[in-house]
């Protein structure tokens, strides 16, 4: 599966072994100011130089499933060092120099719903079983066989090791296998450092991550860019839906007459599944939020719906309430006007995938997609992906009643919410703040968090104000280069208005920084 | 509340929590594998107390560790060692410090535990004793002797003990010189230090 656009966030090189996680750019960063990234994954690549490049192994998989192998590969480690040389005893040599593989033990298998699902959507590349072995191994050969034709897709097993003396350790797959592949690799002691290495350093991101994004990334977003995104997103879904279901334009039904293929729909899902949105894909309260009332003519800009707007909208949600609760009361609230605050409940969306934050829903594909992937305006590619037409199909009549008129908003959304937007949008001492603080930006060691900090400048560019945003922010201010309050900054601001700009400096030596 | 200037050591002390402060006896366990620990690093990249007390230098930990002497009192405690007259007790800071100056040495000298550590998986991959190569050959030989020399009851243990002992340590030392080293080495001590296990 080709990534598109596809960014390395990062990306860990320990020498025997390649961990890289993937993103994808979402066009909504361009309204959103800042990266909003979706579909994390991660490539992991083993580099024996001992074997030639197509024989090389290379794991592919999503964010869960990487934690999955972080917890597992750790939990091993530690219980490896954990182990009293005493306890060797008088096996010692023995076990040093035993290659032999025991007999194979079948991996355990689990057979829950999300992690079928989830190896369903993964992509293995796998190269002939015989490269997965490492070095050793007439016998692993043999073992591999036995083992190689069990199909593991189904099935999907958790993610486990096993010794095999002091020097050589099994990695099963779990998940992470494919039809194709083994059940499981084998790691030399080298290898398991170097993997426990790359692992270790990417929880240790993770950790700095997601209080970033989830906690103070959320509030910074411009009030209008959910706005911006509702109003895409409702064109590109109505617009594909028209096209790809071809039925006969909707005019104004009513919300009744909706609600009963919902109400089918709904029904036919899994009760315990997550609750979904128009698109099939799991919505959380904030998408739910901003995709209900797409306004009609003459009300984008703000996103104050008219009145009538709000009274389609409920009726709707209310087809929606009987399965998932929380959607209802979302959308409930998103009856009455968004106000400025409220959008920003749903930047959590678009955030978690940049926060590599641990798993927070058994959803495996879930989250990744949601808002990003509903938003082009172009709906073929996002509509290809959906995973049930039939949610899809859904969603369409629900989507297709303010619809008649987003064909022509989808034209002016854009153009609208920038103008909404522009008075404060990318002025450039924002970027002169970034780079400013990429100069001067020296993590402390031992520092773990993000510290964050509005600054508020004057319009003669110094600084009138720094506010530390939390304890640590605080108690590293002196440490993070920021300039003195009246000292000259950054070049005047035209217009003589005094914007506040965040500014985010990461552990790993990241700078950004946003309008507020 | 924390206080903006701290250093680097009680700053890396966070890593290494603690749920329960261990009992004497616990910490004589903890004690004892410290010490084969920098047993190891001795054997296999010839560091001596001067660069041990340098690493101590290099962590902030001076006033842990102060001198030669104090240094070889905290070895001295393990109560593997032979001879009473060093023996003292060992705090939960000592500790610490003793797994720092551990891994920052095992980081330093990564490249050469990578190497021994490659030859072994070479030779036993081979069916090859390790004493085969020179390098690991050496460390073994030197680790025995070493060990035979200050520990009671050196002489009474089995060389083929104390080689498994030798390789573990080697290995485990590939783990403590990486990123995540203090840490696993923190809990595999209080791990240790459960279930009750004192001597070779």
């Amino acid at each position: 599966m080709p990534f598109l656009s596809t960014s390395v966030l990062r990306r860990y090189t320990p020498p025997t072994c390649t961990l890289e996680i993937v993103a994808q750019d979402s066009p909504l960063s361009r309204w959103a100011g800042r990266p909003l990234l979706r579909k994390l994954r991660f490539h992991l690549s083993f580099d024996d130089p001992r074997l030639p490049d197509t024989e090389q192994v290379s794991l592919r998989g999503d964010r869960l499933q990487l934690d999955e192998l972080c917890e597992a590969v750790s939990a091993y480690v530690q219980d490896f060092l954990n182990q009293s040389p005493t306890l060797m005893g008088t096996g010692a040599r023995s076990s040093v120099a035993t290659l032999e593989a025991p007999p194979m033990s079948a991996p355990p298998i689990d057979l829950s719903a999300a992690r079928s699902a989830r190896s369903a959507a993964l992509s293995v590349v796998e190269p002939e079983p015989d490269a997965l072995l490492t070095d050793q191994s007439g016998e692993l050969a043999s073992a591999a066989k036995a083992t190689a034709p069990t199909p593991l897709v189904l099935e999907s097993p958790r993610i486990f090791l096993e010794p095999q003396g002091l020097l050589s350790h099994q990695l099963h797959l779990g998940s992470l296998a494919t039809e194709t592949s083994r059940s499981f690799i084998t790691l030399s002691a080298i290898q398991l450092a170097d993997l426990a290495t790359a692992l270790d350093e990417y929880a240790a991101d993770t950790t700095a991550l997601p209080e970033l994004s989830q906690r103070s990334w959320a509030p910074t977003l411009p009030a209008w860019a959910p706005t911006a995104a509702a109003v895409l997103l409702t064109a590109g879904v109505t617009a594909g839906v028209v096209k790809s279901l071809d039925q006969p334009t909707p005019e104004l039904k009513t919300a009744v007459s909706l609600s009963s293929p919902q109400a089918t729909s709904q029904q036919a899902m899994a009760p315990g599944q997550v609750p979904t949105g128009p698109l099939g894909v799991p919505a959380p309260p904030g998408a739910l939020q901003t995709v209900p009332p797409p306004p009609p003519v003459g009300a984008i800009k703000s996103g104050l719906p008219t009145v009538p707007v709000p009274n389609t909208a409920a009726p709707n949600a209310v087809a929606l309430a009987p399965v998932p609760p929380p959607p209802a009361g979302a959308s409930n609230s998103a009856a009455p006007a968004p106000t400025t605050n409220q959008p920003i409940a749903s930047i959590p969306v678009e955030s978690a995938p940049i926060a590599l934050a641990p798993p927070a829903e058994s959803t495996p594909q879930a989250e990744p997609e949601v808002a990003p992937d509903t938003e082009p305006a172009p709906p073929d590619p996002a509509a290809a992906k959906l995973p049930t037409l039939e949610s899809a199909r859904s969603a369409a009549p629900a989507e297709a009643d303010p619809g008649v008129n987003s064909d022509t908003q989808a034209a002016q959304a854009p153009t609208a919410d920038t103008a909404a937007g522009s008075a404060f949008d990318s002025i450039p001492q924002v970027a002169e703040v970034r780079s400013y603080f990429e100069e001067r930006w020296q993590p402390p060691e031992g520092l773990t968090q993000t510290l964050e900090y509005t600054l508020l400048i004057g319009p003669d560019g110094s600084i009138q104000r720094i506010v530390p945003l939390g304890q640590s922010a605080g108690d590293y201010i002196d440490r993070t280069g920021m300039p003195l309050v009246g000292e000259p900054f950054v070049t005047p601001i035209e217009g003589g208005t005094s914007p506040r700009v965040r500014v985010v400096l990461s552990p790993d030596g990241q700078v950004r920084t946003f309008l507020e | 509340m924390r206080s903006t200037v701290k250093s680097p050591a009680s700053s890396q002390w966070e890593e290494l929590p603690l749920a329960a402060s261990p009992d004497s006896g616990q910490l004589d366990n903890i004690k004892a594998h410290l010490d084969l620990i920098l047993l190891a690093l001795e054997a296999l990249a010839g560091i001596g107390s001067e660069a041990m007390l340098q690493a101590a230098t290099d962590l902030n930990l001076e006033e842990m560790i102060s001198d030669r002497v104090a240094l070889w009192r905290l070895r001295q405690s393990s109560p593997l060692r032979k001879g009473q007259g060093g023996r003292k007790k060992l705090d939960v800071e000592e500790a610490r410090s003793l797994v720092l100056i551990s891994c920052h040495l095992a980081k330093q000298h990564q490249e050469l535990i990578r190497r021994a550590v490659a030859l072994l998986e070479q030779l036993t991959e081979q069916n090859k004793e390790p004493h085969q190569a020179a390098l690991l050959g050496d460390y073994l030989d030197k680790f025995n002797n070493t060990y035979q020399e200050r520990m009671e009851k050196g002489e009474d243990t089995s060389p083929d003990i104390l080689t498994h002992l030798a390789l573990k340590l080697l290995i485990d030392l590939l783990f403590y010189g990486a990123p995540g080293g203090p840490r696993r080495f923190w809990l595999a001590l209080l791990d240790r230090s459960r279930d009750g296990v004192a001597a070779v």
